[in-house]
């Protein structure tokens, strides 16, 4: 934003920014940014200005059933060029893949269409379940990933009568740098306790994965990023903590399993 | 060692994630975006199903065209508001158009009608904005901020805002283009100490 003369294509400049411009300009415009690294430097500080007035407004809370709609639509499949040429990759490791998950899953899966077929009177909320899945299924096909099953550890907290046994799923990605973790029937806490994610190196250095939250059902969706400078995971472990989470895992783990070194 | 905070992943990280088709990294966009770009288009359109659909369309876009994000062309967050604030401003006009189009009914919003410009009732500095944005567009001169009001909150064009304003088009671009660099130099200001 200089103060010399200006080209005519930089007196549009501001009317781009602000979407005001017609479309035969715009077009000009857009034409005139694609060859010229100037102005699209230019650019950058009137859309910094513009930000400001959208970041001015109230913030208003979109609701759930739109995350739900608009997550349906990150379809799994990769849209780019680069990622097409990768598909027959895909596509060959699918098949294995889907041998060796399709035995864990299929409890799992099962339960998780029982579920969705029981909340089919609430729309937005099977939309959300649905979206769930799917982020399942693209992990799951997904050549490379590991799965890694937990099992309940006998606590007071897992011994509560319920009509399936607790059950988690954590399913690591090839480079080990994210994973998803699922919860499925875990007692639902009360509100001063949370279910708490740990990492455990191989030489027990822990690392805190999150808290996640359980609905009614005593279901859980929780996205884990590793830690950058994070070693080999051993195990994966949830506990119960205090609201907000802890530092360390406490005593009442209720969760536990073993991660196999790829 | 007990790690307790882990590093984000940038949004340029993320889009170019989405760029291949990475659905958590779409996803993650959305828990940082969905909230800023609902509430622009609920600002601009002042109709909540409208600002859902048009915030749809703006992340099945992203989803679409991650890929056309160049990080030379500034932050993410600029761009995308800039797509953002483009498909809203879409929207309001073609409301308006088909509003005119039916000439026997008045608009059932006021969003989609240009409202009389110097009036502070009607100014969307007034109206809509808060905090610090709105102090520094207060602080600049009426005719720059008129035009910004016009352009940005009720999605006029450099032509439409000369024909309402009654003053040439080369003024019009001239108080777009100051007003803009007043407001980012406002906002850069710190704040005074009290």
């Amino acid at each position: 934003m200089s103060q010399e003369p200006l080209n005519p294509m930089q007196n549009l400049l501001p009317g781009y920014a602000l979407n005001a411009l017609g479309a035969e300009e715009r077009e000009r415009m857009e034409q005139a940014l694609a060859a010229d690294p100037v102005l699209r430097r230019q650019l950058a500080d009137y859309l910094a200005a513009t930000a400001a007035l959208a970041d001015g407004v109230p913030q208003v809370v979109p609701d759930e059933a739109l995350r739900a709609r608009v997550l349906a639509w990150f379809a799994p499949t990769p849209l780019t060029a680069s990622a097409r040429r990768r598909f027959p990759r895909l596509a060959w490791g699918l098949a294995a893949a889907v041998m060796v998950l399709a035995g864990a899953f299929s409890g799992v899966a099962a339960l998780q269409q029982a579920r969705i077929n029981d909340l089919r009177t609430d729309i937005a909320h099977a939309e959300t379940s649905l979206a769930q899945q799917r982020t399942l299924s693209y992990w799951a096909l997904t050549p490379g990933v590991s799965a890694v099953s937990m099992r309940p550890v006998a606590t007071p907290q897992m011994q509560v009568r319920r009509p399936a046994e607790p059950r988690a799923m954590l399913v690591v990605n090839p480079e080990r740098t994210v994973a998803v973790l699922m919860l499925l029937d875990l007692p639902v806490l009360g509100a001063d306790g949370v279910y708490q994610v740990w990492l455990v190196e191989t030489d027990g250095t822990v690392h805190s994965g999150g808290v996640v939250t359980i609905d009614a059902s005593g279901y859980g969706q929780a996205y884990i990023h590793f830690p950058e400078q994070m070693g080999q995971v051993a195990a994966v472990s949830v506990s119960v903590e205090p609201t907000g989470g802890s530092r360390l895992p406490s005593q009442r783990v209720v969760m536990r399993g073993n991660v196999v070194a790829p | 060692m007990v790690t307790l905070t882990l590093s984000p992943p940038t949004d340029a990280e993320l889009v170019s994630r989405v760029a291949t088709g990475d659905r958590a990294a779409a996803e993650e966009l959305y828990n940082r975006y969905s909230r800023p770009v609902f509430s622009m288009a609920y600002a601009i359109l002042r109709d909540r199903a409208a600002a859902e659909d048009v915030t749809q369309d703006v992340f099945t876009s992203l989803w679409l065209r991650g890929g056309s994000f160049d990080p030379l062309r500034g932050l993410f967050r600029h761009w995308f508001l800039h797509l953002a604030h483009n498909r809203i401003v879409d929207e309001l006009r073609r409301r308006r158009r088909a509003a005119d189009h039916d000439a026997a009914k008045e608009p059932d919003d006021p969003a989609l009608g240009l409202e009389a410009p110097g009036d502070p009732a009607n100014e969307a500095v007034d109206r809509v904005l808060m905090g610090s944005v709105k102090k520094a567009l207060r602080a600049i001169p009426a005719d720059q901020r008129i035009a910004l009001d016009l352009a940005y909150f009720h999605g006029a064009t450099q032509q439409e805002i000369a024909q309402q304003t009654g003053v040439p088009l080369g003024t019009v671009k001239t108080r777009l283009r100051l007003g803009l660099m007043k407001l980012r130099h406002a906002l850069e200001e710190p704040a005074p100490l009290s």
